[in-house]
């Protein structure tokens, strides 16, 4: 029988609007986030987490939100740029991404002005668009459609080249992910797993009722976090008995990030006194740390 | 955890559904496959006229109405959840797992046990050219935003990621792990990953895994073409998918699905299922290279291939056939070539590769799926098929890619690769089952 290796979480990020708090989105929340009213992130530049503007320009808003969530954790934990993991002694084959993604809406501003001007009278020429579309729309555009191009991003900002997942299954995937970076650790396919999940109404279906939110994690296996005297946050282990169905609060308003954003408020609003259980997941304190979880401060994290 | 330990559980292919542009089910596809049937012809599903490229492989004479679904259900059945729905329903089927009236087979307290992994993405993007067709966007564009907000249940679900999931789980009463898996052409092949893991920690003892595609819309193929993917050979299309070949020039989009039933062999014992073949690991990886360029060492693929074979315990010598990701466009061949080479030490000259894209087309999202039903069939039938179309050696791709026609081979286990835009890649290990 294989032994499963320990998980810990040695990062953390997220971005949330004003006034929404961050412990809305724990399960036992007495206001959940749900009931608020949807708003967007102010002053976020995501300049100031992705610089290369030749790749912002292939990022949508939903794509940029979660890779400054990404950036914020893996500062957290920190590393800085690529070369900082194998300065700590990781391999970047045994680095990976796990990242939960919502729906992303095809009908953009771009494709929408170009249906316009195929419309003449109001119907539809296809001809036209043909014609137009190689013109108008933005050459990347299918780049922008691509759920995994946010573990894309992620992995090429830090040079991530381990296992890979994006899950896209609603309000379920962002613990999904969480527990699939869980696994690929425990069952030693990689040793350090980046989740992220990001919510915008920008690039949602349904724009009303999309809160504009970010949440990340970095997984890694105790004994690395060890190895590079890492400060861990918690340790955590996935439930071996999950339907895979059960949703956490917050998850109508922000559906992806939601689990993400429930496990940031158990470490760092609600504490890990006594151990917190969310659907598919436990949480426990360091086995041994100078700085007690419950008085962990974000030192970045807020847009 | 688990009792039974993270490899105490082997997982076993007990049921296959597909539908393909060369046939509507497993048995059609793979009498097209062997016949060295191409499926790539002209756009049918709209005129295609004004477009750069104006071929592509189509599932052709698919019979929308044999599909007796409920209101429900049907709602969200748009063209490529109905391939799924089709593909789900013959693979339940051969697994045994439905009625002769096609009700859930299991008992209601195994539904538990049964979870779904599918690799596919929502879309909806002729909606907004639908909306203008019928006159239904106001010029006004505060007007057109409130439209737009108004979207309909049922076309929500067809657009949502996870539409066909909800289908496929209230069909078959799945309860057990359920996801959906967007990684583009990746998708699918990640979604058997996920699957073999689900069955392995003990969450479930049968995962229905597979994926569905269909990018016959306007701005779909629009999109393609602005990035230069695909295929311009509009006068040749039986010849236009050249994998490997100096000449090639791009993909060819393809539409359809593919469905495994994939299940604890121990399970499959018990209740007397018929075994095709075992899922003995799976691999998956990630670039970090270029966001469309595919890395010319091969090193992400390659990744992809080692974590396979690791998982499946397996020595690269112990593969007979690669059924390559092979997508015929000039980076992704070569980068490829080179990945296997790497894998395959002094071995790569040797090892038959091909690629089915070139009969089938590239089903993108439904990719990996039915090139492991492919790979599982030229197990059963000790038959590698070939790839067609190529005339041209490349020095870049200068595999065994079995040119043309088909062989007759003794073939115990195959390696079958994905590697998807954004560098997402996934790789399956298939093997003959071993009691």
């Amino acid at each position: 029988m294989k032994t499963f290796r320990p998980v810990v979480i040695t990062g953390q990020g997220w971005l949330l609007p004003p006034g929404v708090e961050l412990r809305q989105f724990h399960p036992q929340a007495t206001a959940p986030a749900a009931e608020f009213a949807p708003a967007r992130l102010r002053d976020f530049a995501a300049g100031d987490y992705v610089r290369d503007p030749k790749v912002l320009r292939a990022m949508n808003r939903l794509f940029q939100v979660a890779a400054a969530a990404a950036v914020l954790a893996m500062r957290d934990a920190g590393f800085q740029l690529a070369r900082d993991l194998t300065g700590a002694g990781h391999d970047p084959a045994r680095c990976g991404t796990a990242v939960a993604m919502s729906e992303i809406s095809p009908l953009t501003q771009n494709l929408l002005d170009a249906v316009i001007a195929c419309s003449p009278g109001g119907r539809f020429d296809l001809a036209a668009f043909g014609e137009i579309a190689r013109h108008q729309l933005h050459p990347f555009r299918r780049l922008t459609m691509l759920p995994n191009m946010a573990a894309a991003h992620i992995s090429l900002l830090f040079g991530l080249q381990g296992p890979s997942y994006t899950l896209d299954s609603g309000i379920t995937a962002g613990m999904q992910a969480i527990r699939e970076a869980y696994w690929a650790i425990a069952g030693d396919k990689a040793d350090l797993m980046v989740c992220e999940a990001a919510d915008s109404p920008e690039n949602a279906l349904r724009r009303a009722a999309t809160q504009e939110a970010a949440g990340a994690l970095v997984l890694e296996a105790e004994a690395s976090a060890q190895a590079r005297q890492a400060r861990i946050l918690a340790r955590v282990r996935a439930q071996p008995e999950y339907p895979c169905t059960a949703p956490v609060s917050g998850s109508c308003a922000a559906p992806a990030a939601g689990s993400l954003l429930a496990v940031l408020a158990s470490l760092c609003e609600i504490g890990l006194d006594p151990p917190q259980s969310l659907p598919g997941l436990e949480l426990f304190p360091p086995a041994s740390t100078a700085e007690t979880v419950s008085s962990l401060t974000p030192r970045e994290g807020r847009a | 955890m688990n009792a039974n330990g993270y490899h105490g559980r082997r997982v076993v292919v007990t049921g296959m559904g597909a539908v393909t542009p060369i046939g509507h089910s497993v048995a059609e596809t793979w009498q097209g496959l062997r016949a060295g049937v191409c499926g790539v012809g002209p756009i049918t599903v709209f005129d295609a006229r004004s477009f750069e490229t104006r071929i592509a492989a189509e599932v052709k004479n698919f019979d929308f109405a044999r599909l007796r679904a409920s209101r429900e259900i049907a709602e969200t059945l748009d063209r490529k959840n109905s391939f799924g729905y089709a593909a789900a329903l013959e693979a339940m089927r051969d697994a045994g797992l439905l009625k002769p009236d096609d009700e859930p087979a299991l008992e209601p307290s195994e539904a538990g046990r049964l979870g779904i992994s599918l690799g596919t993405e929502g879309r909806r993007d002729s909606l907004l050219p639908e909306l203008a067709h019928r006159k239904l966007l106001p010029a006004d564009p505060a007007a057109r935003q409130a439209v737009l907000a108004q979207v309909p249940r049922s076309e929500y679900l067809r657009y949502s990621p996870y539409g066909l999931e909800f289908a496929l789980a209230h069909t078959f009463d799945a309860r057990g792990p359920i996801t959906t898996i967007s990684t583009a052409c990746t998708s699918s092949s990640q979604a058997l990953g996920y699957a073999l893991e689900k069955i392995r920690t003990g969450e479930a003892d049968l995962m229905l895994a597979g994926g569905a595609e269909s990018l016959m819309e306007p701005t779909q193929v629009a999109g393609f073409i602005l990035l230069g993917a695909l295929s311009k050979r509009n006068d040749d299309p039986q010849h236009a998918c050249r994998p490997f070949d100096a000449e090639r020039d791009g993909f060819i989009l393809a539409e359809g699905a593919a469905m495994l039933v994939l299940e604890d062999a121990w399970h499959a014992y018990r209740r007397g299922a018929r075994v095709y073949a075992e899922i003995a690991g799976f691999g998956t990886s990630i670039n970090a290279y270029r966001i469309t360029d595919s890395p010319p060492d091969g090193q992400g693929p390659l990744l992809a291939m080692q974590a396979a074979l690791a998982d499946a315990r397996l020595r690269p010598e112990q593969v007979d056939y690669i059924n390559a990701h092979g997508t015929s466009t000039m980076q992704n061949d070569a980068s490829e070539t080179r990945a296997i080479q790497r894998c395959f030490g002094e071995r790569w000259r040797s090892i038959p590769v091909s690629s089915t894209k070139s009969m089938t087309g590239h089903m993108v999202n439904a990719a990996g799926a039915i090139e492991a039903i492919i790979s599982v069939q030229a197990i059963r039938e000790g038959y590698i098929p070939p790839t067609l179309n190529y005339e041209h050696p490349d020095p870049a791709c200068d595999l065994d890619c079995v040119p043309n026609q088909g062989r007759e081979a003794r073939v115990r286990t195959v390696l079958s690769n994905s590697f998807g835009f954004g560098g997402s890649n996934g790789s399956v290990v298939i093997r003959e089952y071993v009691a």
